[in-house]
């Protein structure tokens, strides 16, 4: 072959470019999976701990995540290999109330779109309470699982594991997918369930599991040291997905023994993708894999990954629920002190007529329309930030009820100015940078600095008002 | 020189190539390999970023309260070490750099400040630096400890369950505080009028709160919380969610069907989920409308968990517009003689 390159020189430059556009094109396969290898392998995507967190609410730019770039990442990813498994370790919802389950069932139905195989059932899960649990794993496609879990009803359809079957060129490889929930995260109060040490309760499945599937993977919704634990405890696995309350899932990957651990992050900001490719070929039923680790990879979604309609979607409807449950009016109000309450900037314009025009071309007073060009003006989760004094009586209520309180107006920063009005009082009007910290923290505002944001709103000076 | 010509053209198109495939792949992050125990290596080619103690834990802390540290870092290497952009991946942690160019041999420091006020139990943050290391591009520090709150609550939620129409029911709640000995609560505020809270008992700091659901509202879920003000210096304020559902003789899941909008010509279905509570109600016919929504019982389950699962389609004749349809179960049952489910969605032009 040298002696034939040697020999016709016009032929190098060719030749050389062409092994390095190979040799390029193997890279590209770190971020879409090993379609082109010769073994038969298993690529896995792996989310969860979403937390409730359904997209980036677009306060700031470059936030990562949501569920509209995934199901575009995970398209792309499919067009590549149509064998992905996607598995979610637990925790759809951030807390309880309506506004979150209205989130956890949006994010199942999202789920179901990008045809996750299972969702491993998580403590905040649990938290919203079993007979909603119940409804959304009748409704759902996605297999709801839990290996260490007896829960007290016939309503909620939950498997102890699932097998799911691929199959590459001529070979099926039989992947058992399991998922525990640790002990140490439930609330020792909830009656409706009993759990089992993940250590008692995953041994019977294993031996019953071992000769009947390639590759184990544990989806371990536990901190990771129990993951480690368990790894430990049974190297059958070959997988564990684990992490709580970890935020990206690069960090912490272990291999014990010849189990692989990794951390699965937090919110969906990321998405983890693995290829487990087997060192030999199944030669006859019973025997099992050695998997070994061929490609890892975070992926962060961010605005490469444009978001898709279908998601996009769901989306829609998740804010047309809360508008039609009118979840706004929901809010949990509080009293002022000193019965004080909220007047509405047009009362404040009487006298501070020079500062009100002011305001009227700060981004402050059009906060409210900021919203409803992205139509989140019934997100009680938005809109606290975007109107005036929400949380308590006298303050906002809806645009039609309380339209002088939309945008964030004077009493946002200052109180509320029922007693100010009638007394004039000077000691009225002072705010602390921790008020404008309420909502410029650094998930919403991560540029917030006082003093330079400070200078975007600085009032001009009005003249003295008598008394 | 025919030859020079065409190795030019074809190594410029293997740059465009190789150019498109790093932008491609410039999000994706390899498992980070922070080496902690490198030594200084005065040979390195290129600037190196090296941080002695790159995981800091704090502890444990009371929820709410603020960590502040510094994580130090030096330039190994031997060209200047340029950091592009310091990432924190959660709302709760903010990392300000002293400085953004390190020439080699320096020091720099990075300053994270750490709000505990959304969690409780342990956590772990991270910080990705991105530098023009050629080894570490994206170097990760952790920040983690256990949060823990000053008024404890037990259960932390109020969960009803499912309660029959007409039913009362109580729950209790036990609340202390672990750092205030005459630890008080001043005022009990339900978010909810059918719902009432009051101090059932209290034993040197400990309180038992018995919650009530008495007048009973209509079908359907509910939730809310249970607002406390204390004389905890650290959580002065306290919620304590519930949430339930009150249930006649059959419940249903969703309680709406929403499409959104809908391409015309495309074929959809969702499940219907209908819960049977009583022994011997049964659905004994289903309609829907307009014409172009069907439903169909896809599962009847009459013994242990009895059940329907409808599936109601929406069909590809469907004409352009709103929807504005329903779904109607007929039963026996004499509270729900007729349950009606509302069919949202918007048909749109292809």
């Amino acid at each position: 072959m040298i002696r034939i390159i040697s020999k016709h020189s016009a032929f190098k430059p060719l030749i050389i470019v062409f092994i390095l556009l190979v040799l390029s094109n193997q890279n590209d396969n770190s971020l879409y999976g090993n379609e082109t290898l010769s073994e038969p392998a298993i690529n896995i995507i792996f989310t969860g701990e979403e937390n409730g967190y359904l997209e980036p609410c677009g306060c700031s730019e470059k936030e990562l995540g949501g569920l509209p770039r995934r199901h575009t990442l995970v398209n792309r990813l499919r067009k590549k290999d149509e064998n992905w498994i996607l598995l979610s370790l637990g925790d759809l919802p951030g807390k309880v109330g309506r506004q979150d389950e209205i989130k956890m069932e949006t994010i199942l139905r999202a789920l179901d779109q990008m045809d996750y195989a299972a969702h491993n059932i998580g403590e905040k899960d649990i938290n919203m309470g079993i007979d909603l649990l119940s409804y959304l794993s009748q409704i759902s496609n996605v297999d709801f699982i839990s290996s260490n879990i007896d829960f007290n009803t016939q309503v909620l359809k939950v498997k102890p594991y699932i097998i799911k079957e691929i199959k590459i060129k001529e070979t099926t490889l039989k992947v058992g997918i399991l998922g525990i929930l640790s002990p140490e995260l439930i609330d020792d109060t909830c009656q409706d369930i009993k759990v089992i040490d993940p250590i008692v309760s995953l041994k019977p499945l294993l031996s019953n599991l071992s000769d009947k599937t390639d590759i184990l993977i544990l989806l371990s919704h536990a901190e990771i040291e129990d993951s480690i634990k368990i790894a430990e405890t049974y190297p059958e696995f070959d997988l564990v997905i684990s992490g709580h309350r970890i935020d990206r899932p690069g960090i912490y990957l272990t291999k014990v023994k010849s189990t692989y651990v990794i951390p699965v992050g937090e919110k969906g900001k990321y998405l983890g993708t693995i290829t487990l490719s087997p060192k030999s070929t199944r030669t006859d039923g019973s025997k099992r894999f050695n998997s070994y680790l061929s490609t890892t990879e975070t992926i962060p979604l961010d605005e490469r990954f444009e978001d898709s309609p279908a998601i996009e979607m769901l989306l829609k409807i998740y804010q047309q629920r809360l508008k039609d449950e009118e979840l706004i009016k929901r809010v949990f109000k509080t009293g002022l002190p000193s019965n004080l309450t909220f007047i509405g900037n047009d009362d404040c314009a009487v006298c501070h007529n020079k500062i009100f025009r002011h305001w009227e071309n700060t981004r402050h007073a059009s906060a409210y329309e900021t919203l409803l060009k992205v139509g989140h003006e019934y997100d009680p989760e938005c809109i606290e930030c975007h109107t005036t004094g929400l949380s308590y009586f006298t303050g906002f209520e809806t645009i039609d009820s309380t339209p002088g309180l939309k945008g964030v107006g004077c009493e946002s920063c200052h109180g509320p100015g029922s007693n100010h009005k009638e007394t004039q009082s000077k000691d009225y009007g002072k705010a602390e940078v921790e008020i404008c910290e309420i909502c410029h923290e650094n998930e919403h505002s991560p540029n917030f600095q006082f003093k330079d944001y400070w200078q975007k709103i600085i009032h001009p000076l009005e003249e003295e008002i008598g008394g | 020189m025919r030859k020079l010509y065409l190795t030019t053209i074809l190594i410029s198109m293997f740059a465009v190539c190789q150019f498109f495939i790093c932008i491609e792949l410039q999000g994706s992050e390899t498992i980070p390999d922070n080496d902690k125990n490198s030594d200084i290596n005065a040979s390195a080619q290129g600037p190196t970023i090296f941080f002695e103690n790159p995981d800091f834990n704090f502890g444990q802390i009371f929820k709410g309260q603020k960590i502040e540290h510094i994580y130090k870092f030096e330039n190994r290497g031997n060209n200047v070490l340029n950091i592009g952009k310091v990432n924190t991946s959660c709302g709760c942690t903010a990392a300000i750099l002293t400085s953004n160019t390190i020439p080699p041999g320096k020091t720099g420091e990075i300053r994270a400040i750490f709000s505990s006020g959304s969690f409780t139990g342990n956590v772990t943050k991270s910080i990705s630096v991105i530098s023009n290391d050629p080894d570490h591009p994206r170097y990760n520090l952790t920040i983690s400890g256990e949060i823990i709150e000053d008024v404890s609550i037990k259960p932390r939620n109020i969960d009803f369950g499912s309660v029959h129409l007409g039913e009362k029911t109580d729950k209790t709640v036990t609340i202390k505080s672990q750092t205030e000995p005459d630890f008080k609560i001043k005022k009990i505020i339900p978010s909810k009028p059918f719902i009432s809270a009051s101090i059932a008992e209290e034993e040197n700091g400990e309180y038992v709160i018995k919650v009530e659901l008495e007048n009973n509202p209509e079908i359907g879920r509910f939730s809310g919380g249970i607002h406390l003000e204390t004389n905890s210096q650290m959580q002065e304020k306290v919620n304590i969610p519930f949430f339930g559902e009150i249930v006649g003789d059959i419940t249903t899941y969703p309680n709406k069907i929403y499409y959104g909008f809908v391409t015309k010509g495309k074929e959809l279905s969702q499940k219907l989920y209908v819960k049977v509570n009583k022994s011997n109600i049964n659905i004994s016919s289903i309609k829907t409308f307009p014409d172009y929504v069907s439903a169909k019982i896809i599962e009847n389950l009459e013994t242990n968990n009895p059940h329907y699962l409808i599936e109601v389609k929406l069909h590809s004749e469907a004409a352009i517009g709103k929807i504005n349809g329903a779904l109607e179960l007929y039963t026996n049952s004499k509270i729900q003689p007729v349950i009606r489910i509302p069919i949202i969605g918007e048909i749109e032009e292809g």
